[in-house]
C-alpha cells in the first residue's frame, strides 16, 4: 500500500470540515476554541477503528456529502442516524458490484480505489463524523485543523472555509487493517468487526443520544447566578426550553420563559465552553465550541461535557431542562466515558 | 474572597481576587484591578504548564483552561496560590487615531457604495444613537462628545482576533446590552455597552449598541493590531467622508505608527 492516499470530495451540502480536539492558546489572542461539536461521537469513530482518540475526523452537518478515494482505505462513520451508500464513480473507476450497497453506521469498513461514499440526509441527529486510518496531511493554526470561517483561519487552505466540492486531502499515516470485512462481502448489512466492540460502541452512542424526547442537560450554577433571584432560579430548572432555529457550531438559543434580567449591567468576561448566558430578553444561549471568547451577557450556568455531548445532535424544536448537578460528578461522567473510549479503543487496534 | 500577598515588590501587593470553577475544565479568577489581572496572565504564561490549555483575560477576569485528563479544579487553585506574581514591565505601546462617522448612513449608502465598487461591502448600516438617547437621556450631540476626544485604554483583546476592549467610558454613557443581539453586526461598527467601547474588526454576532462606523482597521499600514496598554481616540468624521474612505480604501490619519511618542496629530477632519 502507498504512504499517501488522497480523498476527493464530490459533495457538500450544508457544512463540512475536518475536525479534532480544538486549538491550544487560541482564544487568548481572540480565536475560538472550534473543535468537535459532539466530541463523543468524534472519539468514538476513531476508537471503532484502533486509532488515538483525537485524530482528525470530517464533520459533516445535516448530511448530504459524498467522497471518493483513491486507495484501499478503512473508514468508520459515526454520529446523526443517515444513510451510508457506495455510489458508481463517474468515469467507470468503481466496482459496477459494489455500487449502491448500504453500510451501518458505528462499523469499520474498508474503501476501495475508486469507491464513493455518499451520507445521505440525516434522519435524527445534526452531525457526523467521518474517521479514517489515516491522517490528513492539513497545515494546522494554533494545534488544531479546524476551520472558522468568520475568522478566515485554519482549515485545508487556511482561510476558515470548510470542505468544498472538489478539494483533495492528501492522508497520510494509512494503516491496514486485517481484521474488518470488505464492502464486498455479499451480507452488506452485516458488515463489520466483531459484536463485543459494536456493543461497546452502541452503549457510547446510546450516551449521546440520550435524554430520549426530553434532553436533561446537567448544569452547575456559576459565574452571576447569584444576581438572579430565586424565583428565576427555580423556573431555570424546573422549565422545558425548546431548541430555536439558531443553532450552529457557535451555541444555541433557546426558547422558554424569560428570566428577569432587566438593567443587569456588566462588564465583558471569558466565556467558558457550555456556558449559559441569558441575553436581554431573558432567554437562555448555551455556548459551545465555535463561540466568541469574551461576552457580556450575564451567565447563570455551564453544562458539563456530557451536557454538551447530549446536546450536541439537538435540532430544532427539541425539548431540553436543566439538572442541577456538582463538578465533581461531570468530572467523574466525563472520565467514565473517557476510559471506555481509551478501552474501545485499544481492543479494536489490537484486532485491526 | 481570597486575599495573597505578593513578596516579590518592594512593597508589599495586598491583593484581592475571587477564584471560581466555571467549568469542570476552567476556573476563572475575578479582579476588579485589570494591572492584577494582567500580573495574573503574565505569571501564568511564565510557568508554561503542561495542563493549561489556553487562557482569556477581560477587563476583570482571567479565564484558565486546563486539560481535565491532567488535572482537576482542586490541584488548579493550588498550583494558582503559589504563583509568584512578577512585575509586569510595561511594554511600549501605540497610540492610534480612529476616525468615526457617527452619522446615520442609512440606506442611501447602498447604491451610494455600489456605484463605484462592488466589493461585498456590508450594505447595511445599522445605528443606535436614538435609542441609547431615549435611554441615557442625552442628547444624541452629547453622547458623540463625551465617546471621543479623549485616549481610551485597550484592557482586553478578545471575543474575536483584534476585538479590543476599550475603557472606561463616562458612567453616564453606560447602557445594557440589547435585549436580542444582532445576528449580524457590521465590520467596523463602533460600539458601547456597559463603561466598555469598541470597533468591531470583521462581521459577527454582537448585542453592543452601534453609535458609528470606521473604515480605519482596513488601513494596510494597520497591520499589527492592538495590544493591551495600547491608546486609542476616536475623531468624528462627516458621512461624506467615511463613505469615500470606503471607496477609495484608505481613511486619512487613522493611526500613528509612534511607538514612543504618544502624542497624537490632529486628524484633518476636526
Amino acid at each position: 500500500m502507498s504512504k499517501h492516499a488522497t480523498l476527493t470530495i464530490k459533495q457538500v451540502q450544508v457544512q463540512a470540515q475536518w475536525t479534532d480536539l480544538g486549538r491550544r492558546f487560541a482564544q487568548i489572542d481572540g480565536f475560538s476554541q472550534s473543535g468537535a461539536v459532539d466530541w463523543c461521537n468524534y472519539s468514538l469513530v476513531n476508537a471503532l477503528l484502533g486509532n488515538p482518540l483525537h485524530i482528525p475526523a470530517i464533520e459533516v452537518m445535516h448530511g448530504q456529502f459524498s467522497f471518493s478515494v483513491n486507495q484501499k482505505l478503512t473508514c468508520c462513520v459515526s454520529g446523526a442516524s443517515t444513510k451510508l451508500t457506495l455510489l458508481d464513480s463517474t468515469d467507470g473507476s468503481s466496482d459496477k458490484n459494489r455500487a449502491k450497497r448500504t453500510i451501518p453506521l458505528y462499523t469499520p469498513f474498508v474503501l476501495h480505489p475508486g469507491d464513493t461514499l455518499h451520507l445521505g440526509e440525516i434522519q435524527d441527529g445534526l452531525f457526523c463524523y467521518i474517521g479514517f486510518c489515516a491522517q490528513p496531511v492539513i497545515t494546522t493554526f494554533r494545534g488544531s485543523v479546524c476551520a472558522v470561517k468568520r475568522e478566515q483561519a485554519g482549515g485545508l487552505r487556511g482561510d476558515g472555509i470548510g470542505l468544498k466540492h472538489g478539494d483533495v486531502v492528501k492522508l497520510a499515516n494509512i494503516r491496514d487493517t486485517h481484521n474488518i470485512q470488505d464492502v464486498d462481502d455479499n451480507n452488506s448489512h452485516d458488515i463489520g468487526t466483531n459484536a463485543p466492540a459494536l456493543l461497546d460502541a452502541s452503549i457510547l452512542a446510546l450516551h449521546s443520544k440520550q435524554g430520549g424526547l426530553i434532553k436533561q442537560l446537567p448544569i452547575t450554577f456559576c459565574y452571576q447566578h447569584e444576581r438572579f433571584s430565586l424565583r428565576d432560579k427555580t423556573l431555570f430548572l424546573s422549565q422545558q426550553y425548546k431548541v430555536s432555529s439558531q443553532i450552529d457550531r457557535m451555541g444555541l438559543r433557546l426558547k422558554g420563559q424569560a428570566l428577569e434580567i432587566n438593567k443587569m449591567t456588566l462588564l465583558s468576561q471569558p466565556i467558558a465552553k457550555g456556558a449559559i448566558q441569558i441575553s436581554g430578553d431573558g432567554l437562555p444561549i448555551i455556548m459551545r465550541n465555535e463561540r466568541q471568547t469574551i461576552g457580556g451577557y450575564p451567565i447563570i450556568a455551564t453544562v458539563s461535557a456530557y451536557g454538551l455531548m447530549i446536546l450536541s445532535q439537538a435540532r430544532p424544536g427539541d425539548i431540553i431542562c436543566f439538572v442541577d448537578e456538582s463538578l465533581e460528578s461531570s468530572q467523574i461522567q466525563f472520565r467514565f466515558l473517557q476510559q471506555a473510549l481509551e478501552k474501545l479503543s485499544t481492543k479494536q487496534n489490537t484486532l485491526g | 474572597m481570597l486575599t495573597r500577598f505578593n513578596q516579590s515588590h518592594k512593597s508589599v501587593i495586598h491583593q484581592k481576587y475571587h477564584l471560581e470553577a466555571v467549568s469542570q475544565s476552567a476556573v476563572v479568577i475575578f479582579d476588579d484591578d485589570n494591572e492584577n489581572i494582567q500580573m495574573w496572565l503574565h505569571a501564568i504564561q511564565l510557568e508554561d504548564a503542561s495542563f493549561v490549555i489556553d487562557l482569556i483575560a477581560s477587563f476583570n477576569a482571567l479565564l484558565i483552561e486546563f486539560d481535565i485528563l491532567q488535572t482537576d479544579y482542586y490541584r488548579v487553585s493550588r498550583w494558582l496560590s503559589t504563583l509568584n506574581l512578577a512585575d509586569i514591565h510595561e511594554r511600549k505601546s501605540n497610540t492610534f487615531k480612529v476616525l468615526v462617522c457617527y452619522e446615520d448612513i442609512g440606506a442611501g449608502a447602498d447604491s451610494y457604495i455600489d456605484s463605484y465598487i462592488n466589493s461585498g461591502l456590508d450594505k447595511k448600516y445599522p445605528n443606535d444613537l436614538a435609542e441609547i438617547s431615549q435611554q441615557t437621556g442625552l442628547t444624541i450631540d452629547d453622547i458623540i462628545k463625551m465617546h471621543h476626544g479623549h485616549a481610551y485604554r485597550v484592557y482586553a483583546v478578545g471575543f474575536m482576533p483584534n476585538f479590543a476592549y476599550l475603557g472606561q467610558l463616562p458612567s453616564a454613557l453606560s447602557t445594557p446590552r440589547l435585549s436580542t443581539p444582532r445576528v449580524k453586526v457590521p465590520a467596523g461598527a463602533v460600539a458601547i455597552a456597559d463603561r466598555q467601547t469598541a470597533i468591531y474588526p470583521q462581521a459577527s454576532p454582537g448585542g453592543w449598541h452601534i453609535i458609528g462606523y470606521t473604515n480605519c482597521l482596513n488601513r494596510p499600514d494597520f497591520s499589527q493590531g492592538f495590544e493591551v496598554g495600547d491608546s486609542i481616540e476616536f475623531c468624528p468624521i462627516s458621512k461624506e467622508a467615511f463613505l469615500n474612505s470606503l471607496l477609495e480604501g484608505k481613511t486619512q490619519g487613522a493611526n500613528d505608527q509612534s511607538a514612543n511618542d504618544q502624542s497624537v496629530n490632529q486628524p484633518d477632519h476636526l
